[in-house]
């Protein structure tokens, strides 16, 4: 029995959908449900807040998990890291409000979720910021000027233009990836090579 | 000196642990070691990369000299051994704490830690005894383990292949920590790392499983005399341990790395069924001792008793 940490929302759907299409569960959606754990085709599906997967994962509750790889940069969980799915594609950037212009003599007041991403990032290009942590609607911090820019995942960039942003300068590439515990790839290999050698098929 | 025996103590599982541990060191004849609690502090800002932490609660005694609460105890161990190269091979062992400053939980914690050094003349052979011992405690501790060795010889060659910047070595080990086959192949494409190289690599990192079926693909990757030593290094351990009861614990993961400018041979980490992370950790390290200039090699474990 694999304990898997699902991201809850459409992520979650999706891998469940990809889970089911290499016959691994029943085709059977687990949107309508509203229960935590649900228990099918030797798997127990725990969903959880994307950003909490890795730490059941970390803590080996969860022996695998698929998460963004955001949050993996974000907070450098001590996991394996399996597999690229493909899914849930974005770009991490750095965007500001049309018609910027940086002040290099000043340091750089970054609004972000992405504390450690930003963080690193600017400091491997020797730029002084001023961090501010927001937790949503992280496009207004520069609207208002709370902020200079952003470091945020960017989808299709619509919300930013609908915002009058635009991307400043793209820092990475993003998307789900499948995580497991160092010690359950140990006693459970069996059945994690075997998941993950089905997945690989179809990604 | 009579033993002391205690009657009517509820001991905790670890404690008993703990000492079932001990047993096995004092059976192999491994000598108990106390170390100070603290050190003087620049011995932790000299080897700030081996500690892997600038975190280090630091205090001054009465004549000004700035002291440490101990974050590691082989750094201790090894400032005890002499310069010169010893005439017997130190067989010791240490029950201890140490103040680590915990990343994620962003404070301080005590740890306790149990572990064995061998230092002195060790080759190939004496390395068997800690491969044994470690075995041994991990038996202590649960039914059901194993041991993932590595030899960091064959990281360092292929490494070396590769060319890259240090930076980006530094960020391609953290990948093949993680079994992250995905992003080194991005990386090499990012670097331009000519495919016959970066395919060895990649191989290096994807191989694991049990030592003695994995040793025939290990072998195909030999390509220089380092990686020919190592391997012997290998095979003479999946000789040294052909009894089911062992083979089927050894195995082979080249995720398995330590910091390269300490560690250089032999590295390990065992896990027990049911803890969620390692809870042995080991390896050759004649590095260090290059560096605090101690003409001797070293072999040696900790088990993290937090960790059980």
């Amino acid at each position: 029995m694999l304990n898997v940490a699902l991201p809850k929302g459409r992520l979650g759907d999706n891998v469940y959908k990809l889970f089911s299409s290499v016959d691994l569960v029943e085709d059977e959606a687990i949107k309508e449900s509203r229960k935590l754990v649900i228990e099918k085709g030797g798997f127990n599906f725990f969903l959880v807040k994307p950003s909490d997967v890795a730490i059941y994962v970390e803590h080996g509750v969860a022996d695998i998990g698929i998460v963004g790889k955001d949050t993996l940069l974000d907070t450098e969980p001590d996991v394996y890291e399996l597999l690229d799915l493909n899914m849930g594609k974005c770009k991490m950037a750095v965007a500001a409000v049309n018609g910027f212009a940086e002040k290099p003599e000043k340091p750089l007041r970054v609004a972000t979720k992405y504390t450690n991403v930003a963080r690193n990032y600017f400091s491997s290009r020797n730029r002084e910021i001023e961090l501010i942590k927001l937790n949503g609607s992280i496009e207004l911090a520069p609207i208002l000027g709370l902020s200079d820019v952003i470091v945020d995942i960017v989808e299709t960039g619509s919300t930013l233009k609908e915002n009058n942003l635009h991307v400043i300068k793209e820092i990475t590439d993003i998307s789900a990836r499948l995580i497991a515990n160092k010690s359950s790839c140990k006693f459970k290999k069996a059945e994690i090579d075997n998941l993950k050698n089905k997945l690989i098929k179809v990604i | 000196m009579g033993n002391f025996k205690m009657m009517n103590i509820n001991f905790s599982k670890e404690e008993l642990t703990e000492f079932k541990i001990r047993e096995i060191f004092e059976s192999f004849h491994y000598r108990r070691k106390h170390l100070n609690k603290f050190e003087e502090y620049a011995l932790y800002e000299e080897n700030k990369d081996f500690i892997a932490t600038n975190n280090v609660i630091t205090f001054s005694d009465a004549n000004g000299r700035l002291l440490a609460l101990k974050p590691d105890i082989t750094l201790s161990v090894i400032k005890a051994i002499p310069e010169k190269p010893m005439v017997e091979t130190e067989r010791i062992y240490y029950v201890d704490e140490v103040f680590r400053f915990s990343r994620k939980a962003k404070e301080f914690k005590v740890k306790k830690q149990v572990g064995a050094e061998l230092i002195g003349s060790v080759d190939g052979r004496v390395q068997l005894e800690i491969i044994d011992l470690s075995l041994q405690c991990l038996k202590a501790i649960g039914e059901n383990y194993l041991l993932d060795i590595s030899h960091q010889s064959f990281i360092k060659s292929f490494l070396g292949q590769c060319c890259l910047p240090v930076h980006i070595e530094k960020e391609l080990l953290g990948y093949m920590n993680n079994k992250n086959i995905h992003d080194i192949e991005r990386l090499f494409s990012r670097y331009q790392v000519p495919e016959k190289e970066g395919e060895g690599l990649i191989r290096l990192s994807g191989l694991s499983g049990n030592l003695h079926e994995t040793l025939p693909q290990v072998k195909e990757l030999v390509f220089n005399k380092e990686c020919e030593d190592a391997y012997k290094e290998l095979e003479m351990i999946d000789n040294a341990f052909r009894a089911p009861e062992y083979r089927q614990r050894l195995y082979l993961d080249f995720s398995v790395i330590n910091h390269m400018d300490y560690y250089d041979g032999l590295v390990f980490l065992g896990y027990v069924e049911g803890k969620v992370s390692e809870v042995l950790s080991g390896g050759r390290y004649d590095k260090l001792l290059r560096k605090m200039n101690k003409n001797n090699n070293a072999i040696g474990f900790g088990i993290y008793m937090s960790n059980l």
